[in-house]
């Protein structure tokens, strides 16, 4: 067995792993090493079996062409989940974690998944861990521009990784953050940071970097470009399908309601209806950064 | 009727909210807002059975309404929060 210790978003996690072959395999989690720490917020142990039975899932996520998730309770009181990488594949891992997600130990099934499964377990653990201290996971294509950087959202396959491209061919000095799932942190002295994260969907960006969060854009696709400001109710509407579903408790949908909150109420938010052309990236850029 | 389980009115930058949470509302992802009068009967309906009739009569308590307007606008609004699968029979 062999722990090590990553800083995401300024929070310590560790992980330990039975089969240390796959330690090279995760690459994405190395900018984020850190030295071994006391004060960590979640501990994930790979173990070789978990004793508990599967309950029955109190919630089950299997839309097509994504993972499959599901979430139950065990008699003890554990939180126990299944995960595979498709909605119609076979479980790749299951997972144990205590009631407020700080320790957790999972299991391997399919070998020929351990990354996906690593990968998955921990940003779920993360996610639910981490949202009642201030951090929402956040599905968006993050690109950084004078020290700050501004969030792009959509549902899958509205363009925020081509947007966010396009950026980068057309405007100079910018730079790719993260491409799928960056963590923003509500700081308790008011600072909204957004920070890289060891998941990047399929664009390989693993970066330890934390930008103040300029704006949030909305992506739909239309036969024009045209930016909108929304207002904070709208603001809140438009960032809340975009963050973590996974509110199985109250103390879950309270962090991540305050977190959210914080965020429509202090940063700039936009709807962009764009073709996925150069001129769509220089009007969200003109608009927000003048 | 009853509210469904999940539904958690919130207070939203000085506005009234409907969020979907918990394990029954993992595919609700959408917030609906209230005024301030259908938060009220939210707040006093959110455990209890209630009928266009219990409603009104929370109207008729706290504001100056006739009872025909107050069972007008409980019936609306029932409607209103049926249509957005809110509530259940």
């Amino acid at each position: 067995m062999s722990a090590r210790f990553f800083d995401i978003a300024g929070y310590a996690v560790s992980l330990s792993l039975e089969d240390t072959v796959l330690w090279e395999r995760l690459s994405n989690m190395a900018p984020f090493e850190c030295g071994p720490s006391s004060d960590i917020v979640l501990d994930a142990r790979q173990v070789s079996c978990i004793a508990e039975k599967e309950p029955e899932p109190l919630l089950v996520s299997a839309d097509e062409g994504f993972p499959r998730i599901t979430i139950g309770k065990t008699v003890s009181g554990k939180w126990f989940f299944t995960m595979a990488p498709l909605h119609n594949r076979p479980t790749s891992c299951i997972c144990t974690a205590s009631e407020d997600f700080s320790t957790a130990e999972f299991q391997i099934i399919d070998t020929h998944s351990s990354i996906f499964s690593i990968n998955n377990v921990m940003m779920l653990l993360y996610a639910l861990r981490t949202a009642p201290l201030g951090c929402l996971e956040v599905h968006a294509s993050v690109i950084m521009k004078e020290g700050r950087a501004v969030a792009f959202l959509g549902k899958s396959g509205t363009g925020k990784s081509t947007h966010t491209r396009l950026w980068q061919e057309n405007i100079p000095e910018c730079e790719l953050l993260n491409d799928d799932n960056p963590v923003v942190r509500c700081h308790a002295d008011g600072r909204i940071l957004i920070y890289g994260s060891p998941w990047s969907g399929k664009t390989p960006c693993y970066k330890k970097i934390a930008v103040p969060l300029a704006a949030i854009v909305r992506l739909s696709q239309a036969p024009y470009n045209k930016i909108e400001r929304l207002n904070g109710l709208q603001a809140y509407a438009c960032l809340y399908p975009s963050v973590s579903a996974y509110r199985p408790e109250r103390k879950v949908a309270d962090g991540i309601h305050d977190s959210l909150s914080r965020v429509a109420a202090a940063v700039p938010c936009f709807h962009l209806e764009c073709l996925p052309d150069a001129d769509a990236a220089k009007l969200s850029c003109k608009t927000i950064y003048g | 009727m009853r509210i469904k389980k999940g539904f958690v009115l919130r207070e939203l930058l000085g506005e009234h909210v409907i969020t979907g949470e918990g394990v029954e509302r993992v595919n609700f992802n959408k917030i609906i807002s209230l005024n301030s009068t259908a938060a009220y009967l939210w707040e006093s309906v959110k455990d209890a059975d209630f009928t266009a009739e219990s409603l009104a009569d929370l109207l008729t308590e706290k504001y100056e309404v006739s009872k025909e307007r107050a069972l007008e606008d409980s019936q609306a609004l029932i409607d209103a929060w049926k249509e957005a699968e809110l509530i259940e029979d």
